[in-house]
């Protein structure tokens, strides 16, 4: 890990880098998103369905974080905000995505391990099959590992309501998983 | 096998693959000029200038021309043709914008007959809204949003149109002349079509798609693989 990115790890350097990002400094910046791109860009992934698209709802969501960075009051609380900002725009991509007639080369990449590789497939159709609302819930709690109570903030929706949906998104999930693996 | 699909699923995220080259460009990315807030007496200077410009246009006669439609460039069937990296979806500049959109994409959702694709007009950071029938145009004029917004008829609706990707993906099985080129559909809210993408350009096909979903509710990119 490099010194820039130890500091935006820290609660000090991140708040930090924020005081300088909010002040227009375009690299404190980058040092402060960097840390998060690798996660935001998986889980874009992940609700989106495709990496390129999945790339363009991330820079959106970057050139949207730079422009209302000055609005948020809390520097501490960058990650969380910055997540949320993603996870909106990774929706508004999902809601209008783009559909591929071949399997987009990137997801469908198979591993090293064939058993993997089949596992993989396996859960990459199936995962794919659940509607937006369904991976975004399970991308937040099995990627992110949020808590209940920090995707019903995220979200804006009742705690109960979280619990439900992540419940029947799994239960779809392995409905759709059943499938896959008697195909 | 289905044991632990918990466990499964979250190895699973964790490996999928993210390109280096797409996390290169995402931090190297550049930012523009951040906008300084405009003080209150510059603001209402601003406003009372805009205002008096737009006095000035309509004592001429020259109202705002009609939303851009790119119908400039249309092949010969009424399909509209649009470039490579032409930008037809929203790209919010704002929260707030994209706040707007996300709600004006709910509506249309929830009234996916009535109403067409939202759009953000950059040229105006406008909300443009879509109504395709009557009750979709008072759903809309009903509907409060914080941004600033105007509504558009268009001639399809949201439920159309998303008809139109999915049936696209059939043609090639229906042994449509040329379905092979076609690898991509995605909306255009810009000018409320189905964007298609094709490998190469096929006369055959666009006359045929044109035939099957109506000029005016599709466009096509041309990107060779």
């Amino acid at each position: 890990m490099s010194m820039e990115n130890a500091a935006a790890g820290s609660p000090l350097g991140s708040t930090l880098l924020v005081r300088s990002a909010t002040n227009g400094d375009g690299d404190a910046f980058r040092r402060l998103v960097e840390p998060h791109l690798a996660v935001a860009l998986r889980a874009s992934t992940l609700v989106v369905g495709s990496e390129a698209d999945a790339a363009d709802a991330v820079q959106d969501a970057l050139l949207s974080a730079w422009r209302d960075l000055p609005k948020l009051r809390e520097p501490e609380a960058f990650g969380a905000w910055f997540r949320q900002i993603v996870v909106r725009s990774a929706m508004r991509r999902a809601k209008t995505r783009r559909r591929l007639v071949a399997l987009d080369p990137q997801i469908a990449a198979p591993a090293a391990d064939l058993d993997r590789a089949v596992e993989a497939r396996q859960l990459q159709r199936a995962f794919g099959d659940l509607e937006s609302d369904d991976r975004l819930a399970l991308t937040l709690r099995h990627l992110w590992q949020l808590s209940v109570r920090e995707v019903a903030g995220l979200l804006g929706i009742p705690e109960g309501t979280v619990k439900s949906r992540t419940y029947h998104a799994m239960e779809r999930l392995r409905a759709a998983y059943a499938a896959e693996e008697r195909r | 096998m289905n044991d632990d699909l918990e466990g499964r699923l979250e190895r699973w995220m964790g490996e999928i693959p993210v390109s280096d080259e797409r996390l290169r460009q995402l931090s190297t990315l550049d930012l523009p000029p951040r906008r300084r807030p405009v003080g209150g007496w510059l603001r209402l200077l601003g406003a009372a200038a805009v205002a008096g410009l737009l006095v000035l246009i309509a004592s001429f006669g020259l109202a705002r021309p009609p939303l851009q439609t790119g119908t400039t460039n249309l092949d010969p069937t009424g399909i509209l043709l649009v470039g490579i990296g032409e930008n037809v979806q929203a790209r919010p500049a704002s929260e707030a914008l994209a706040q707007a959109f996300d709600q004006a994409l709910r509506i249309a959702m929830a009234n996916p007959n009535d109403l067409g694709y939202p759009w953000l007009d950059p040229s105006t950071d406008e909300l443009v809204l879509s109504a395709a029938t009557g009750q979709g145009r008072r759903i809309l004029e009903t509907a409060t949003f914080t941004v600033a917004h105007r509504i558009r008829d268009v001639a399809h609706s949201y439920a159309e149109l998303q008809q139109i990707q999915d049936d696209v993906t059939r043609l090639l099985a229906a042994g449509v002349t040329d379905a092979q080129l076609i690898y991509m559909t995605y909306p255009d809210q810009r000018d409320n079509r189905t964007l298609i993408t094709v490998s190469r350009m096929s006369r055959p096909l666009l006359e045929e798609l044109a035939r099957r979903f109506g000029s005016d509710a599709i466009a096509i990119e041309v990107a060779p693989n």
